[in-house]
């Protein structure tokens, strides 16, 4: 079983290590030290140096004694995703599914620090990567929407809200007709990124219990302003992605933000990138409110296509989402 | 002498070119507003604003490469001035972080700022109707080619 969030949190990593999965470990030679923490109340120790190969009876011992989650140094982590996403080219075993989720996984942390660095230079650069991999997770196979969703995590949490959103970003802009890699790449880029203004957004909004005050709102909806401001002079990511970034909460009727928009004149993506951030906004649960049920939310996007979203992307997504949960 | 040549210069480019701002209906009475503008209650501006609504000159700089603009002048509407920016209207949007040359034949926003002839940074775009779009700017430097007249 693959850890879940709260067990790879890095609230709980010490000072220098990152956990990491054991379901993401195989039998094997490592190029990188693990340590384990035998309780809550100890550092972790070293576990095995990278010198000494992983066994299969080690991955059994672990797993008998429950243990989900590993730690890596900090510097040595690269090294550790090389390692996995290597296995996963090497493992025609696993089902598209379980690859994704192994992707997800792998960068969970990183990306958690990364969002949190005061530059924006290793957020950009994890970006790149996780949507490279996703892009090829999802769309060099042919991926159930409906097998995804049930495994897919429904919090509000950053990674998972970024990662969900470029998942059906990406299914839905393959779903539209884009079919070139490095286009869907982009898109799982722009998707990722399409909230990354928020890190200059006070914690005490960001986390507001409840809905928010005239003021909280007015600063919230600062997001995509500031999120295009702080990558308008990154040229390796594409404009396609930028304006994701900046129009994902205009609205065809003109009722959305930063610049009031209508129809033609948000970009295609940005489109895409509204329905799937809708959509996982009302699936994921709330601190005062309970997720609501994939057909809730299809049946409110219906009511929103051609009113506040593009109806051509709105039926594209209910199709989909329709055909994988009723197969 | 320099300064009043310049201004007369910008005065008239700026007449010469086809101001294509549509205002909205409401704002029948934009240009016959003077003073300093009230600020609304939570405004976060740091300086006051003059308001000052008379043409000015927009010179479009291709400086985002997510942004495609050719090299053109247009004419806008200055709405107010503040020591630290501008707003102006303008008929398309502009996107934040662009930096493009702002030129305004105005005395007031002389003296409020120090020179007339600025290039400016876009900080933030909002549609007030179909062709109008409010634009405000911050002062990042003054216009090379003039500096010193
Ligand atoms: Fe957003
Ligand atoms: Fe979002």
């Amino acid at each position: 079983m693959i850890a879940d969030g709260s067990g790879t949190s890095s609230a709980l990593a010490p000072e220098g290590l990152v956990p990491v999965p054991v379901s993401g470990l195989r039998a094997s030679s490592l190029s990188f030290a693990l340590y384990i923490r035998r309780n809550e109340s100890e550092a972790p120790q070293l576990y095995r140096g990278g010198e000494y190969p992983l066994e299969n009876a080690d991955l059994q011992r672990l797993a008998k004694r429950g243990v989900e989650t590993l730690y890596v140094r900090s510097s040595d982590h690269a090294t550790y995703r090389n390692y996995v996403l290597d296995g996963l080219a090497r493992n025609d075993r696993l089902t598209p599914p379980e690859r994704y989720k192994i992707i997800r996984e792998v960068y969970r942390v990183v990306f958690d620090e990364a969002f949190r660095a005061d530059t924006l230079d290793p957020m950009i650069e994890f970006t790149e990567e996780i949507g490279a991999e996703l892009a090829e997770a999802i769309c060099d196979n042919e991926i159930v929407l409906g097998d995804l969703f049930s495994l897919m995590e429904h919090d509000t949490g950053t990674y998972t809200h970024s990662v969900n959103v470029a998942t059906y970003s990406l299914v839905l802009a393959k779903a539209l007709g884009i079919r070139e890699m490095p286009q869907l790449r982009a898109v799982a880029t722009g998707a990722i990124l399409h909230d990354i203004g928020k890190r200059q957004i006070q914690l005490s909004v960001l986390a507001h219990p409840g809905p928010l005050s005239p003021q909280q709102q007015e600063e919230m909806r600062c997001h995509p302003t500031i999120g295009f401001r702080d990558l308008a002079s990154r040229q390796e990511i594409s404009s396609g992605s930028h304006m994701m970034v900046y129009q994902h909460h205009e609205r065809i009727d003109g009722t959305g933000y930063p610049v009031r928009l209508t129809g033609r004149e948000i970009h295609d993506w940005a489109k895409i990138c509204a329905v799937a951030d809708v959509f996982h906004a009302m699936t994921s649960q709330r601190s005062y409110r309970e997720a609501l049920s994939a057909c809730k939310a299809l049946q409110y996007l219906e009511d929103q296509a051609d009113v506040t979203l593009d109806g051509g992307v709105v039926r594209c997504w209910t199709a989909i989402m329709s055909n994988s949960l009723n197969p | 002498m320099l300064d009043r040549d310049h201004e007369q210069l910008a005065q008239s480019v700026a007449e010469r070119l086809d101001c294509q701002v549509e205002l909205p209906e409401s704002w029948s009475g934009f240009f016959d507003q003077t003073g300093w503008s009230s600020s609304g209650e939570g405004d976060r501006r740091r300086f006051p604003r003059l308001k000052s609504r008379t043409l000015a000159v927009l010179e479009y700089r291709h400086t985002l490469s997510s942004v495609p603009r050719e090299s053109r002048r247009y004419a806008v509407y200055l709405k107010d001035v503040s020591r630290g920016g501008v707003a102006f209207m303008h008929h398309e949007q502009l996107f934040p972080a662009e930096r493009m040359r702002l030129i305004m034949p105005c005395d007031k926003a002389r003296e409020l700022v120090g020179q007339t002839d600025w290039i400016v940074e876009i900080i933030r775009c909002v549609r007030v109707g179909a062709r109008c779009f409010e634009v405000g700017v911050r002062l990042v430097e003054p216009e090379p080619s003039t500096c010193g007249k």
